[in-house]
């Protein structure tokens, strides 16, 4: 297992190197990052300060350099250390996250189980077509579908608002943010459960007369659970970064949104830090999900690929 | 962009006397949920192909005194190209600049399908390459190339794409594309190295490298054909993905360069006070969604078509 | 198998446990009853350091929490602040000398001295802190203190405790408009060496002499700011204020009627709906910012000579007819909902130097047709389709958009090109495309922030000539007026140079002057009358919250 661990996370160290690279090249490609930091009409002169000031007259490997060390410094536009701007970007898009995953598993088994309990019934119909149309909705339209239905018309929720520590200001975005979640669950629950329903073991328990929902939930669940786990902790990465949209359209100050303003800023160092941390943790939650499903199914065994 | 775990979707093909494709046509028949899909995917390429015979006005002409106009409005308004009085009618009302939603809708499906496709076939060259180069040849190159894919795959892909059109110049359909097909191919690549790496051991091949045929002539002639099934179904997936990537760019104010309309775009310019107008956000969106729902479904039928084993 | 199931379950209650208990339930910063003034920001400010403030956002907290030795009252005049009297130019020295006042503290109860202000404005000199320290360059020993070769600037003296005298290296007649920007307030040494020691920036731990005091800053959410009760006018009659981010401006609006806030902006395309209903809330100030379309005019060649551009340099009928051809008025009244006045002048009204003798360019689509021909483009046959750069912005492309229509009606083809705020400066600055829409706002309030750096040939490209507008005569005029310490004889001698460069050379296509119109809560006092053009948007910024007080 150790030995498991320590592969991984020596595999995850290019692409962490990697990401950084890109960042690199793509930031060196975008252009000058100066003339947002100085006033409209600045001189030469000042531009010029500006850029000793930032390191920005250092030669490319040196500011490269910076980077791969993983010294982010101060960013360009805030007069805040990166750490901390990422920091408190990623407490609210981990919130979301977590709160769309919560939301996504219930949602999702509950309806793949009720799908799987009476397979082409209209309740079973009526969730594919949920399912199927959570997965074509854009996530900014549907957040502002709700908006327009609960916020505007019925006045049930509030208005958009960076208050990512009420629970009312978070209903939208987070099920906004886990509808597309939800949807793979119920339809990868169903799947799975019946593929297992027509297994020997539990063909016999049902010719002995044990009842459908107990099989379905005694049995055939259990074994479906492997691969639904791997799906939501592929998922939980995918929340993390996939926020972009969400906190765009919910106006909440998350990692996502932070890092997009960032690149229209050209705020370098920020950028960098929030793709970084991004990277770091889709390395984290992959390894984890790993762990989990090794613990999980004793079938899989580790040493190689 | 992407929804990465359906386009992983493994398939295996059966190789039956009647041509699998053929089978497969046939099994697409019967699920009439793929067979609308199909109809209504028909129906908007012939919108986006004849958008001026359809659309009631051109996508940039402006009314002057009918801004924001609600749905079904009609009335006198000024032609702001040559300030002559003239009689109109807004189905879907009109913009902030007085532009008639509808034929903006219209218009609108020719940005999303093509962009849509174009960054599908990006993703497939690149993914087809670098999966059929990497499962073939295996080793070094391999890893080097299944690390890179990693990498791209570990970026925020709506964040990569952004700064990918931060690059260049202006933004316009070109770079939508380019991000979003320079993102997207990571699934691909890894979908079709699994399927090389099965391909790979199989007897013909080994006869075929026996009879010293070059890797290029293996790769092209035996394992792509082995491996066109899914790549197809992953595609069409794609394009789902894609349509709805160029639409979140859009709204990220990333899209295709006014005046010309992309429902992405529509959206986004909606944001500033669709709480008010609500019929600047919702018709675009609608559209969005009925696109992007007509290729998924269809994606599923033409994937449990052409995987016998996920047929029930 | 049931091992599975609890793991799942036990993660998930985990998370939804992390979830309930990081839900904060954010305690009331002040107490029931207290006076709490309540204004929506659009964006967090990126500094509260005052040598760093470039921005609105900043400035508008910054004015609340420091002053100036100089302040502009509501007519832009420079009035006393931190002195008690004017400083009189003294000619023969050609410096000011600043009495202080002796009853200003800052907020950590330290009164205030000249050598505070020394170290303010040095501070203010630190090329790597400072983001504004042209405001000082004509103080003699500036540019050396700049450069780093000298330790302190020679011109600015402490005479006595409560005596502060500047030395200039010229003539210079804004000198005082220009210190009366925040950055340079006056801030006590300690406090930058305390922030230090803590290692935390000195805008994470402002301190300085104004009506209030930073209580909390919670990034991307809000600003406390608390009454400073040793304020030198008398303490604020509010207790303190709360500055809340709401970026959606829909959002900031309903809460504003809701009554969460005392003060906000209007949302694109609501204003004629807001005047109708609450007419009684909505206030208007001019602001000091002209919009233009702005056309490419000359470039240099390598050798450095400066060559007209075909064929908007060249031909001066095409640009009148471009001119004419514009219909500002329908910018301003339907997309601007009346935020915009149809520019006739470069310097907007309420500017000293403004002149309503100087008549614009009316729009006149036949008049447009005919100079069109005359140009030698009839109906705009053989001419080249230009690409007109703008900054991705919703208001500013929907005039884009008119423009577009306007042009294409004579003939006329442009094609719009959007970028991003930073990438249009780039490209402007770098690789000047033939028309693009830009707008300038005073830095200071003064005619020659506008005409000298907007039009002399020095200026061009970045400082502020993106135009590459090129007319020795113009140059003449503003290189007069530089040293013209009489502001009237300096004004016309602007003047002049203003008429010739909109009416003769017809350098810019003027647009509009933004005019700002803000929803202000009745029970707010004391803020409506003091609303001046400096006031952009809905933050307040030059409005004095010491004598601003809530029903």
């Amino acid at each position: 297992m150790a030995t498991f661990i320590f592969r991984r996370l020596l595999q995850a160290v290019p692409v962490v190197l990697g990401i950084v690279l890109i960042c690199f090249v793509l930031l060196k490609a975008s252009g000058d990052p100066t003339h947002m930091l100085v006033r409209q009409g600045a001189s030469a002169e000042e531009r010029l300060m500006v850029r000793e000031r930032l390191g920005l007259n250092k030669p490319w490997y040196s500011q490269l350099g910076r980077y791969l060390m993983l010294d982010l410094g101060r960013s360009y536009r805030q007069e805040r250390p990166v750490l901390d701007i990422v920091l408190d970007g990623a407490a609210v898009t981990a919130r979301l996250a977590l709160g769309a995953m919560i939301v996504a598993v219930a949602l999702g088994l509950l309806s793949g189980i009720f799908s799987a309990y009476r397979p082409h019934s209209p309740i079973d119909y009526a969730c594919a077509a949920g399912a199927s149309i959570g997965i074509s909705v854009p996530a900014f339209f549907l957040a502002m579908l709700l908006i327009l239905i609960f916020s505007v018309k019925l006045q049930w929720l509030p208005l958009p608002a960076p208050e990512a520590g009420k629970l009312a200001y978070l209903v939208i975005p987070v099920l906004t943010l886990g509808m597309l979640s939800t949807a793979l669950i119920a339809r990868l629950t169903r799947g799975c459960l019946l593929e297992e329903m027509t297994q020997d073991y539990v063909r016999t328990g049902r010719a002995k007369g044990l009842q459908d929902l107990k099989a379905l939930t005694g049995h055939a669940f259990p074994n479906a659970l492997v691969p639904i786990t791997t799906v939501i902790g592929n998922n939980l990465a995918g929340l993390l970064t996939g926020a972009v949209l969400t906190e765009t359209a919910c106006a909440l100050p998350g990692l996502g949104r932070m890092i997009f303003e960032a690149i229209s800023q050209r705020d370098h160092p920020v950028i960098m830090g929030g793709c970084l941390f991004f990277a770091l943790i889709f390395v984290a939650v992959n390894l984890g999900v790993d762990i989990l499903y090794a613990l999980l199914d004793p079938r899989i065994r580790y040493g190689h690929e | 962009m992407s929804d990465a775990p359906r386009a992983e979707a493994t398939v295996a093909l059966a190789a039956e006397p009647a041509g699998p494709w053929r089978l497969a046509w046939r099994r697409l028949r019967r699920n009439r949920a793929a067979l609308f899909a199909l109809g209504v995917l028909t129906i908007l390429t012939v919108i986006a192909l004849g958008a001026p015979l359809w659309a009631p006005y051109d996508y940039a002409r402006q009314f002057q005194g009918a801004e924001r106009v609600p749905p079904g409005w009609s009335g006198e308004v000024r032609d702001a190209a040559n300030g002559d009085m003239r009689a109109s009618r807004h189905w879907l009302g009109t913009d902030d600049n007085g532009r008639d939603t509808l034929s903006r809708i219209v218009y609108g499906a020719r940005v999303s399908l093509l962009v849509g496709i174009l960054a599908t076939l990006v993703s497939l060259v690149l993914g087809v390459a670098v999966g059929l180069v990497a499962g073939f040849h295996g080793g070094w190159l391999d890893a080097a190339l299944m690390r890179v894919t990693d990498t791209v795959y570990a970026f925020p892909s709506v964040l990569l794409a952004v700064a990918i059109t931060a690059v260049f110049d202006r933004p316009s359909l070109w770079v939508v594309f380019l991000a979003l097909g320079l993102v997207g191919w990571t699934g691909i690549a890894r979908l079709v190295r699994s399927q090389v790496l099965t391909v790979k051991t199989l007897d013909y091949i080994t006869a075929a490298r026996a009879m010293g045929a070059g890797s290029a002539r293996i790769l092209v002639r035996h394992v792509l054909p082995n491996c066109l099934g899914p790549i197809v179904v992953a595609g069409t997936l794609a394009l789902g993905g894609n349509i709805l990537g160029e639409a979140g760019l859009s709204f990220l104010g990333l899209g295709v360069q006014e005046p010309y309309p992309s429902w992405g775009g529509m959206l986004a310019n909606a944001r500033q006070n669709y709480q008010y107008y609500w019929w600047l956000a919702v018709f675009p969106g609608a559209a969005i969604v009925i696109t992007v729902l007509a290729f998924n479904l269809f994606g599923d039928g033409l994937r449990d078509a052409l995987d016998p084993r996920a047929r029930r | 198998m049931n091992r599975i199931a609890i793991i799942l379950v036990v993660l998930v209650a985990a998370a939804a446990l992390f979830f309930v208990t990081t839900l904060g339930n954010t305690k009331d910063d002040f107490e029931a009853g207290a006076k709490v003034f309540r204004i929506p920001l659009d964006n967090d400010p990126k500094t509260l350091d005052p040598i760093k403030v470039t921005d609105v956002d900043s400035d508008g907290m910054c004015q609340k929490l420091y002053n100036t030795l100089i302040r502009l009252d509501k007519d832009l005049r420079p009035q006393p602040e931190l002195c008690t009297e004017m400083p009189v130019w003294d000619a023969t020295e050609k410096s000011f000398t600043f009495k202080l006042r002796t009853d200003v503290r800052f907020h950590n109860g330290r009164p205030m001295t000249a050598r505070d202000v020394k170290y303010s404005w040095e501070r203010l000199l630190d090329a790597n802190e400072s983001a504004r320290p042209v405001i000082l360059k004509s103080v003699v020993g500036a540019q050396e203190l700049l450069e780093r070769k000298a330790e302190k600037c020679a011109g600015l003296e402490i005479v006595d405790e409560h005596t502060f005298k500047v030395r200039l290296l010229k003539e210079d007649p804004i000198f005082l408009i220009q210190i009366s920007m925040v950055n340079a307030a006056v801030i006590p040494e300690e406090a930058v060496l305390e922030a230090q020691a803590a290692h935390k920036t000195f805008s994470a731990q402002p301190v300085g002499t104004g009506p209030f005091k930073l209580s909390r800053w919670d990034y991307g959410r809000r600003i406390v700011l608390r009454r400073h009760e040793t304020y030198f006018k008398g303490a604020p009659k509010i207790d303190g204020m709360i500055c809340e981010l709401v970026p959606e401006p829909q959002t900031r609006l309903e809460k504003f009627m809701k009554g969460e806030f005392h003060v906000s902006d209007i949302p694109f395309g609501r204003l004629k709906v807001l005047e109708q209903e609450h007419p009684e809330l909505i206030q208007t100030n001019s602001s000091l910012r002209t919009n233009y379309l702005g056309l490419l005019l000359n470039r240099k060649t390598d050798d450095g000579t400066i060559v007209p551009v075909e064929p908007l340099g060249t031909n001066l009928k095409l640009r009148q007819a471009i001119n004419h051809a514009v219909n500002r008025q329908y910018i301003c009244e339907t997309i601007l909902e009346g935020q915009g006045i149809p520019a006739q002048s470069v310097l907007p009204p309420g500017l000293a130097g403004h002149d309503p003798e100087i008549k614009g360019w009316s729009y006149d689509v036949e008049k447009a047709k005919a100079l069109l021909a005359e140009a030698g483009y009839p109906e705009g046959k053989g001419l080249k389709e230009f690409d007109f750069y703008y900054r991705k912005d919703p208001d500013i492309e929907q005039t884009a958009l008119a423009i577009q229509n306007n042009l294409g009606a004579i003939g006329v083809k442009v094609n719009l090109r959007s970028l991003e705020w930073n990438a249009f400066l780039e490209k402007v600055y770098k690789d000047p495309p033939e028309m693009f829409f830009l707008g300038w706002v005073a830095d200071y309030p003064d005619a020659e922030n506008f005409i000298d750096w907007l039009f002399h040939t020095s200026q061009w490209g970045e400082p502020g000539n993106e135009t590459r507008y090129h007319n020795p005569e113009v140059d003449k005029l503003l290189e007069e007026a530089r040293t013209t310490m009489d502001s009237n004889a300096r004004l016309k001698l602007l003047n002049r140079a203003e008429k010739i460069i909109v009416e003769q050379d017809v350098g810019w296509v003027l647009l509009y002057w933004k005019v700002n119109k803000i929803l202000l809560s009745k029970s707010a006092k004391g803020v409506a009358e003091q609303l001046c053009p400096l006031d952009v948007g809905h933050g307040l910024n030059h409005v004095d919250f010491s004598k601003v007080d809530l029903e």
